[in-house]
């Protein structure tokens, strides 16, 4: 079952999508026909052909080589975001679900706090604390989804530690600290993968997000969002700009949820 | 030809999973009179409920039936359309499902649920419809009927839902009626009453009923011929009498031999030594719940007072919600009580400390009911048993490991399972994994909490011997919790008999069994399958 799995068409196509991707991020120079950075202003603003597959811009730059460049600001900002996310929201949740009581109590209410803030609004906050820039924009996007992996987390922890097996294990003379690492975490992390994968996706689309507000990578680097940003001054002459940079962060956001989707079900 | 009612014709059908085929039901024959009860009978897996979900064309999307007829009367069900099904089911063919608590819908009334047939099928009149809803709840037994009516399925008890199932399956008087395990979600009490309505609506209407049970001893008293599935094939079909009597195939002999309360009880009696003292000692242990902050706490267990001396095994015995779970989390330290005590060895149970918890851990370890959900899915069998020699430092890694692989073989659990994860084994293989986890650290008691209610007789009947090999190898001391009265006296020395949390009556198993003096034991006693016609010599 698991094999036919991934063999469906559906999860082919998202797995191809996220590999092509990563593999920009690690040799761009295999894929890139041109410098991301240094333009040629005879060849300024045209349209996609066989020499620049994704047009030019308004600087005579390859926009390809440029997507290219960008995958890996994305990849990376998008993994550290979700890594912050998920070891800090994480713990919190395990943290909360297993020791209960007052404990609990405060770590959700701060949970709470984080969630009744919108995320946008949140790590624009945060950006805005710790300063403009790469880094900062996958920390603050980062904080944007503790909220939500210490949700899940705690109550999944607290779903398996009703089970029978757990009190079992404490029956078998187990301590609190040995049960909870060799049975109440493996069995509670299924569903916090799936949605590593998931998180996955919506920070590269957060991250872009704010990159196009301004708030992250500085121009010239050829950051996602700050590509279709750059590309709005031209919707009407060249849709180029801002269509296929677009199409390529919908690609890798959805690939990442047909695969979280997928991840769920082989998982759990 | 006689004119049966229903008549299925070599039916065969198969399930699809995956790409790979099973066959569930083989080439299986069976027909029903007016008037008569057919007892399909057989374990899980047999393909009892795939013949039932045939007979009313509810099969599961992947069962594909390969061959056979089923014909009801003159009508030929299998291949027709959805509306010719519409016509048939409730209005000719009735079923009475094998959960209440899930088979109502519960944002509706009870009766509500039970004129929605009438409304779709007779066209009566609004007014009709209540009356003969009302006579209908009236006839299945249920007190104030019009009270009752506007009630919601949440605010009934399970055997007064089964019973509202019941009226909504005859409503429109069908010729048949299928009973897919109608009691095995009930108490014993209750199921002897929800028979005894199913055998009462039948005589009245001369309807025919297909009983379809995993239980050897309902079957014996309720059905008039029976049909005994093995592995989706027909072991033997005939009269009960002469079924059970003369049983022809081996299969049938095993099935009625393990049924408990048919076998004959064959533990010898233990002489106790008085001099010593007993293992475990309760005293006056009773347990509230706290429920909201003005009213009067629930007493789940009130004043349960009984001593187990070593090498025997104690029973309790009750009803849902008699308080003998709670009482065994007490025994095994998960509870504290409210008052009372609880002395296992040089424990008090009450007042561990923490070293001495530790010990108290390796002294009492519990068996679950449901070996599905008592072992941690991601863990293999040998690391599920070695785990509690892990967390007491028993032996080196080495010495573990072959205490483990000797645990193994003392439950007949074949080598090669040591590498298997929990699910790849059935439900007996599990309990086997369950005990061994419990006895390897050498215990004095062991607390064995409905520990074969969920398993099928023959495999019921195989832990009940494993256990007793265990005990008299190891002297070890069970605290036997269970509802079924048949499996306790057969495995028994001493029984508590529970209700509602206090202690009914006490004593020596064979005594309280032959001569039971309280009238709550006597009706349980009474509404055991299958009990009554124990010392019947005809059969």
């Amino acid at each position: 079952m698991i094999r036919s799995i991934w063999l469906r068409p559906s999860v082919v196509v998202s797995l191809l999508v996220i590999v092509v991707v990563a593999s920009w991020a690690l040799f761009p120079g295999v894929f890139a026909s041109h410098d991301p950075l240094a333009g040629s202003p005879g060849e300024a603003l045209q349209p996609p052909s066989g020499a620049h597959w994704f047009g030019t811009d308004a600087t005579g730059r390859d926009l390809f080589s440029r997507v290219v460049a960008g995958s890996v600001h994305s990849l990376t900002g998008g993994a550290a975001a979700v890594t912050i996310g998920c070891v800090t929201g994480t713990t919190m949740g395990i943290v909360a679900g297993a020791v209960g009581g007052i404990v609990d109590d405060i770590l959700m209410r701060i949970v709470d706090v984080l969630l009744a803030i919108p995320g946008l609004l949140l790590a624009l906050s945060v950006v805005i604390l710790l300063g403009f820039g790469t880094t900062n924009a996958a920390i603050a996007v980062g904080v944007t989804s503790v909220a939500t992996f210490a949700r899940l987390a705690r109550s999944q922890v607290v779903e398996v530690r009703a089970t029978d097996y757990v009190e079992a294990a404490f029956g078998s003379g187990g301590s609190f600290g040995s049960v909870l690492v060799r049975h109440i975490v493996p069995n509670s992390m299924a569903p916090v993968v799936a949605l590593v994968a998931l998180q996955f996706g919506s920070a590269i689309l957060q991250i872009a997000t704010l990159g196009f507000l301004g708030y992250g990578a500085p121009p010239p680097t050829p950051e996602w969002g700050l590509l279709i940003a750059e590309g709005r001054d031209y919707l009407a002459t060249a849709w180029w700009l801002t269509t296929l940079p677009g199409a390529v962060v919908a690609a890798v956001v959805l690939a990442t949820k047909g695969l979280s989707t997928t991840l769920r079900k082989v998982l759990g | 030809m006689a004119e049966h009612v229903l008549d299925i014709r070599n039916l065969t059908v198969d399930y699809e999973t995956r790409g790979t085929r099973r066959r569930a039901v083989d080439g299986v024959s069976l027909h029903v009179e007016p008037g008569e009860v057919l007892g399909v009978v057989g374990e899980s897996g047999s393909g009892k409920s795939t013949i039932a979900q045939s007979i009313i064309g509810l099969q599961a999307p992947n069962a594909h039936i390969l061959s056979g007829s089923v014909r009801l009367r003159n009508t030929e069900l299998l291949g027709a359309s959805k509306k010719m099904w519409r016509q048939v089911r409730g209005t000719r063919i009735g079923l009475i499902p094998q959960d209440p608590n899930n088979s109502l819908n519960p944002l509706r009334t009870v009766g509500a649920s039970i004129a929605e047939p009438m409304l779709l099928h007779s066209g009566q009149q609004q007014g009709s419809v209540r009356r003969r809803v009302l006579a209908l709840l009236e006839m299945v037994g249920i007190p104030e009927p019009e009270r009752r009516a506007r009630q919601y399925p949440h605010e009934l008890s399970g055997g007064m839902k089964q019973r509202v199932l019941i009226a909504a399956a005859v409503a429109l008087e069908p010729e048949v009626v299928i009973a897919d395990e109608p009691t095995s979600a009930l108490d014993v009490t209750v199921q002897r009453r929800i028979l005894d309505l199913i055998d009462d609506l039948r005589s009245r209407m001369d309807t025919a009923v297909v009983l379809i049970t995993h239980d050897m001893g309902v079957a014996r008293e309720r059905a008039d011929r029976l049909l005994v599935m093995h592995d989706g094939r027909e072991e033997e079909s005939g009269p009960t009498r002469e079924v059970l009597a003369i049983p022809k195939r081996d299969y049938t002999r095993t099935l009625i031999a393990n049924v408990p309360a048919m076998a004959l009880r064959t533990r010898p009696k233990i002489d106790v030594d008085e001099s010593v003292p007993p293992l475990v000692e309760v005293r006056g242990l009773t347990r509230e719940f706290a429920r909201g902050r003005r009213s009067v706490p629930f007493r789940a267990v009130d004043d349960v007072s009984f001593v187990v001396p070593r090498g025997t095994t104690h029973a309790l015995v009750g009803e849902s919600g008699s308080g003998k779970t709670t009482i065994g989390r007490l025994l095994a330290g998960f509870d504290r009580a409210s008052a009372g005590s609880i002395r296992v060895a040089d424990h008090d149970v009450g007042s561990l400390r923490n070293g001495e918890r530790k010990r108290f851990r390796r002294a009492v370890q519990l068996v679950y009911q449901n070996p599905f959900g008592s072992l941690d899915p991601r863990q293999s069998v040998s690391s599920i048993v070695a785990e509690p020699l892990r967390n007491f430092g028993i032996g080196s890694g080495a010495e573990r490991e072959a205490m483990v692989a000797e645990m193994l073989d003392a439950v007949a659990l074949p080598e090669q399972y040591a590498n298997r994860l929990p699910r790849e084994l059935s439900g007996g293989q599990r309990q086997r994994v369950a005990i061994a986890r419990a006895l390897v650290a050498e215990p004095d008691l062991v607390v064995l909490d409905e520990a074969v209610s969920a398993l099928d007789v023959t495999v019921q009947a195989q832990i009940l011997r494993l256990l007793e090999k265990l005990q008299r190898e190891r002297g070890l001391t069970y605290i036997f919790i269970s509802h079924d009265l048949a499996v306790v006296r057969q495995i028994s020395d001493s029984v508590t008999v529970l209700k509602e949390g206090i202690q009914v009556e006490a004593g020596d198993t064979e005594t309280l069994f032959t001569d039971p003096q309280h009238p709550y034991t006597q009706a349980l006693l009474e509404a055991v399958p299958g009990w009554t016609l124990l010392g019947d010599p005809s059969i």
